[in-house]
């Protein structure tokens, strides 16, 4: 890509998206009753902050509890070079990903009146 | 990291060394979740397009299977993107994490952006899902928001996807843009490893969902929040005659359907109903929530009743069910090319038997390409073309 495609790509991809965002602000004053506008925020910001605030932290201690502190424990005679066999690393946080995806998923099927 | 001594502060980018939070995961996964978005937008403007229709781009009766592809293939997406958003996220965390937190307003407005990507982003996964599980718990309307919302997303996208453009072709066609590159470690997580998690969560969540849509598959669909043949008739039931409080109107022996046209009002009963010639047609129920069914539905065609009020065979045709007037779904509109279609019916028996009273008895609409909330169930009173004025 020369740099003046790029740039045009740039400029046009952040119009297209600044022209879709004046839209949002129009939907939002005009087809969303304000009554609504409140928890909407509040489910916005909240969302986010669970995640960043408890669900990544949680991940990425356990993480490290799992790949880093144990292992380093287990070879630190041998000096302290943590290593984890790529095949365990990989299922060790491929499991965290699929198990945690299916268990969020889980956690809102049995809490469902559908279940 | 071992011998260093534990100190309470805040992280840093560079504390969190794995390989798996570099360019070159992070603009992979992004592509994957740009494509989820733009999946999601497209397909649930049809949604939206359906449901609030425009002159400009009128959908019609074929195919008769579109909408339950396009809304099966949007919940279905919707499902998949949980782990793409959770994988993204972990990749870019430690950008949280960046010093200084500003620096200036470029800065600012970029940060700002993504804050408003990934806000939007977790809302209509998390509301999403919670919606097609029934959990009401948001305390505003769903659909009205979250098409809102939607446009919050694509537009954040577009920003974002313009404001990282250099970085993302670099980390995606760049020198040393391969995954297993030299400084991947030999032990650890590696890029390719997570990226096949990646797969195998997507997979994973999709193969116990999909099911509901793809029906050959539901004996996999252990996490779906439907099984769209449970229910009376073999047929999952959305909103049931008691929730519509309808129960007493339409079980009425006094029912008539009302029958306004050009040539003035009829009032015909069941048996009037019965007695018009009859029509057969399979046509699937789709639901907005992402689950589908085929069912066997006979009935009058809706163009026949058309003809019969002294209207055209192609007149719209305004549907209003014995609901409460302004209560949700209680009315639809059939635009012309829907009545003049041959398997648009007004429904009087499902799989061979009287309709079940929760899938609409005495009559319904069942038509062909259309969202299972315009299938309106109970009806009182159909309005040919410009009687509706
Ligand atoms: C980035 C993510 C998403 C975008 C951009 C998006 C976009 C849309 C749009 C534009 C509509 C049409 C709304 C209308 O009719 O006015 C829609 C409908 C819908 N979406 Fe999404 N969606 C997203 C994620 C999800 C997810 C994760 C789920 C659930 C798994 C979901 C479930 C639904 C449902 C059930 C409807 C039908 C609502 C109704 O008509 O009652 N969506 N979506």
């Amino acid at each position: 890509m020369t740099g003046r495609t790029m740039t045009w790509a740039r400029r046009t991809l952040v119009a297209a998206g600044v022209g879709a965002m004046a839209w949002w602000a129009v939907l939002a004053l005009t087809a969303v009753p304000p009554r609504w506008w409140l928890s909407w925020g509040v489910w916005l910001a909240g969302s986010v902050a669970a995640h960043d605030a408890l669900l990544a932290p949680l991940v990425i201690a356990l993480g490290w509890v799992a790949l880093v502190w144990l292992p380093a424990r287990r070879r630190r005679d041998e000096g302290g070079v943590p290593t984890v066999p790529v095949p365990a690393a990989v299922v060790l946080r491929g499991g965290v990903l699929v198990l945690g995806t299916l268990l969020l998923v889980w956690a809102a099927a049995s809490w469902s009146p559908l279940s | 990291m071992v011998n260093r001594p534990i100190r309470l502060r805040a992280p840093e980018p560079e504390d969190f060394r794995s390989p798996l939070h570099d360019e070159r995961v992070v603009a992979r996964v992004g592509a994957y979740l740009g494509v989820a978005v733009l999946l999601l937008f497209l397909t649930g403007l049809v949604s939206h397009l359906h449901q609030h229709p425009v002159a400009w781009l009128p959908f019609g009766p074929e195919p008769a299977w579109a909408y339950r592809v396009t809304q099966g293939v949007h919940v279905a997406v919707g499902f998949a993107t949980l782990p793409l958003v959770l994988a993204k996220l972990y990749a870019v965390y430690p950008r949280l994490f960046v010093r200084p937190p500003l620096t200036g307003w470029r800065h600012a407005l970029e940060r700002g952006s993504v804050g408003v990507l990934v806000a939007a982003t977790v809302f209509q996964v998390v509301t999403g899902i919670l919606n097609v599980f029934k959990l009401y718990v948001f305390g505003f309307g769903f659909t009205s928001v979250h098409w809102a919302t939607a446009w919050l997303v694509l537009g954040a996208a577009l920003v974002h996807v313009g404001v990282k453009l250099p970085v993302v072709v670099r980390a995606l066609t760049g020198p040393g843009h391969g995954l297993a590159t030299p400084d991947e470690p030999t032990a650890g997580p590696t890029r390719r490893g997570f990226l096949g998690s990646i797969a195998v969560a997507t997979l994973a969540v999709t193969a116990l969902t999909v099911g509901q849509t793809v029906t050959p598959l539901r004996a996999l669909a252990l996490l779906a929040p439907r099984d769209p043949y449970d229910g009376p008739q073999d047929l999952a039931v959305n909103k049931t005659a008691r929730g519509a409080h309808v129960e007493e109107a339409a079980t009425d022996p006094g029912w008539a359907l009302e029958l306004v046209g050009p040539a003035g009002t009829q009032r015909l009963s069941r048996a009037d109903l019965l007695a018009l010639p009859r029509h057969e047609a399979v046509l699937p129920i789709a639901c907005v929530e992402g689950w589908s069914a085929s069912a066997r539905w006979s009935g009058v065609r809706v163009r026949d009743l058309a003809l019969l009020s002294g209207g055209r065979a192609d007149d719209p045709v305004h549907v209003v069910s014995l609901q409460e007037p302004g209560t949700s779904y209680a009315e639809s509109d059939l635009p012309g090319s829907y009545v003049a279609h041959d398997d648009t019916l007004l429904a009087l028996t499902l799989n061979g038997a009287d309709l079940d009273l929760d899938h609409g008895f005495p009559a319904r609409i069942i038509a062909p390409n259309r969202p299972g909330v315009l299938q309106t169930k109970w009806v009182g009173r159909l309005v040919v073309g410009g009687a509706a004025a």
